[in-house]
């Protein structure tokens, strides 16, 4: 084998693919990158048997071939290249790699034991959406996934998808958010998709731009952006019916410009000093909404700010990151606190005035309260 | 702390009596006073040593250091091949493993579990032996000292015995009361704990962490 390429493509290349190289691998040859060198492309793959990355770029090539190197080496070499060409040749058993002056030579791992990556059915008709608005679902509601891999179901993101809609939810027993884009030429499905995964992806669509295509089929999922191809495996269990959770009414509506309830959370949220157990106390009356915070051995802290409130008076306490992480989301300059009580779960929307005329982000956040 | 490397002997006078030939050994005289002689043998017991309060007079070759008991340890150097000062950092004491930094921090928040009433003043509240993991206020007014340990042994008594030693130098404070807090405090402990009028609990993990959750689930 025998390849010549440019040295962003490659090394943007590499450090992609190598984000899916299994951290702690029962089998060896997980660890590696394949690189195979043909038709004038290098395509570059990885898994860790859950996911699978493939991206391929133009390179020249002087003699065809494969060879399977240590993931996390290549691409600890690649972040430290000069800006010049890279050029590699050798075979199954390593390759001289070769960048400006400096030369590195790799032993190869045995290439018949990386394992063949999932393909797409290619009788599944993907739904096509835009990279920015598909990064944009992810970066919104992958946030309220759990983290905690003792419940699977909830480490998921739910993918419902239609000709033409695509639905986002994901939660994690204490929030829930869900968001419905617009797409193209989907199909009638419903996947749980590991957030892992779906954030990898939407971080190659934010790289690539242009369009997203989802493949959403039994048992797994792919994402194909520009040269760059994601699969993974689904999630197995029942994803939570968000419909059956949301509440239908509120009693009470709070309006409050989003910048400034933020900065306010952020220097309230200091004083509990990052314990999960120090709510802050929204305080909604006349017409304006207090955050309050209190600390037994540091202090307390609280900042008043107008909101336009239609309903009773209401305390209600919040986890202060987790409020944070909602606020964080809603694009709007304003957002509507929906509440029904202080032991109810609230709703954070955006807010639209009558008058706006871009499109309808109906983006929400429902997040249980904290006993007072 | 100034440590000195030097052909010596020593004596001991106190509840027994020892003597140590000479050899060249390391004295330490630590920034709180103790005295330790050690040999190159072993990874962590001096030969001999005088823990603080005590009082050291270098008399030429001769040092005499005394403690309030009237216990004297007498050292005499015969040759000093290396003498230095270094300035360590203070020490916080070793860190608590999860089971104890969680029953600490938990207790900080629900002092009534330790004893109706309490309230918390501060948590890791200093002293010049290392902090005292909770210091409180009773509903008298009170200071009352909280180590908290996962399992309560007799090193925990005495390692509170000290803090109250210390804490009741302090104006402010004194009297302090103290109380051992562990998931189980062993019999010799509470024996210990009750002889020196230091007072013990017992408490469940399990359901202080349950009561310590308030966060409500959607499901």
């Amino acid at each position: 084998m025998k390849f010549r390429a440019e040295h962003d493509e490659f090394a943007t290349a590499i450090g992609w693919v190598t984000r899916t190289v299994g951290a702690r691998v029962t089998l060896p040859a997980l660890a590696g990158v394949l690189l195979e060198a043909d038709d004038g492309r290098l395509t570059c793959r990885a898994t860790d048997l859950e996911v699978a990355a493939e991206v391929s770029v133009p390179v020249q090539i002087t003699e065809p071939g494969k060879v399977l190197l240590p993931g996390k080496l290549l691409a600890q070499l690649v972040a430290r290249f000069p800006d010049a060409a890279v050029e590699v040749s050798g075979g199954p058993d390593g390759v001289e790699v070769t960048c400006g002056r400096s030369t590195f030579h790799v032993r190869g791992m045995p290439v018949e034991d990386f394992p063949a990556l999932p393909t797409p059915d290619p009788d599944v008709t993907p739904g096509t959406i835009r990279s920015g608005a598909f990064g944009r679902l992810v970066g919104q509601v992958a946030r309220a996934a759990a983290t905690d891999e003792a419940r699977p179901a909830l480490t998921g993101v739910k993918l419902t998808s239609t000709a033409t809609e695509l639905a986002a939810t994901a939660t994690d027993a204490y929030r829930l958010a869900t968001r419905t884009v617009p797409w193209e030429t989907g199909v009638e499905a419903e996947s749980l998709v590991p957030s892992r995964a779906l954030q990898e992806a939407a971080k190659a669509a934010s790289d690539s731009g242009g369009s997203l295509e989802v493949i959403l089929e039994q048992g797994q999922a792919t994402f194909r952006i520009g040269d760059r191809r994601l699969t993974t495996q689904l999630i197995e269990g029942k994803a939570i019916d968000a419909k059956s959770l949301v509440p239908d009414a509120f009693e009470i509506t709070a309006i409050v410009d989003r910048d400034p309830l933020m900065e306010a959370l952020q220097r309230v949220a200091i004083v509990a000093q990052g314990r999960a157990n120090s709510p802050v106390n929204l305080v909604f009356a006349e017409g304006s909404v207090d955050l309050r915070v209190s600390n037994q051995e540091v202090g307390d802290a609280s900042e008043a700010l107008p909101a336009d409130i239609d309903g009773e008076d209401i305390t209600i306490a919040f986890n202060p990151a987790f409020l944070q992480a909602g606020l964080d989301a809603i694009g709007t300059d304003r957002v509507e606190v929906l509440m029904n009580g202080e032991l109810k779960p609230a709703v954070l929307r955006p807010h639209h005035d009558a008058d706006d005329e871009g499109p309808v982000d109906d983006y929400t956040y429902l997040i249980m309260p904290m006993r007072p | 702390m100034r440590v000195v490397i030097a052909r010596c002997s020593a004596t001991y006078e106190g509840r027994l009596s020892s003597t140590l030939a000479s050899g060249v050994r390391m004295i330490m005289v630590k920034a709180d006073g103790c005295v330790a002689l050690h040999a190159d043998i072993g990874a962590y017991k001096p030969l001999n040593w005088m823990n603080a309060p005590n009082t050291l007079v270098e008399d030429g070759d001769v040092w005499t250091v005394t403690n309030p008991g009237g216990e004297v340890l007498t050292i005499h150097l015969e040759q000093v091949l290396e003498t230095f000062d270094v300035a360590l950092d203070v020490e916080r004491g070793l860190t608590l493993d999860g089971v104890e930094k969680d029953l600490q921090e938990l207790l900080a928040d629900h002092p009534h579990h330790v004893e109706e009433g309490l309230e918390l003043v501060r948590r890791e509240f200093p002293t010049d032996l290392g902090p005292v993991d909770l210091l409180c206020r009773d509903p008298q007014g009170g200071a009352v000292a909280v180590e908290v340990k996962r399992i309560g042994e007799i090193d925990g008594v005495e390692q509170l015995t000290r803090y109250l030693e210390r804490l009741d130098r302090d104006p402010l404070l004194a009297p302090v009361r103290g109380i051992l807090v562990a998931t189980i405090v062993k019999p010799q402990a509470r024996v210990l704990a009750t002889a020196r009028g230091i007072g013990w609990c017992e408490v469940d993990l399990a359901s202080l962490r349950a009561e310590d959750d308030i966060h409500l689930r959607l499901f």
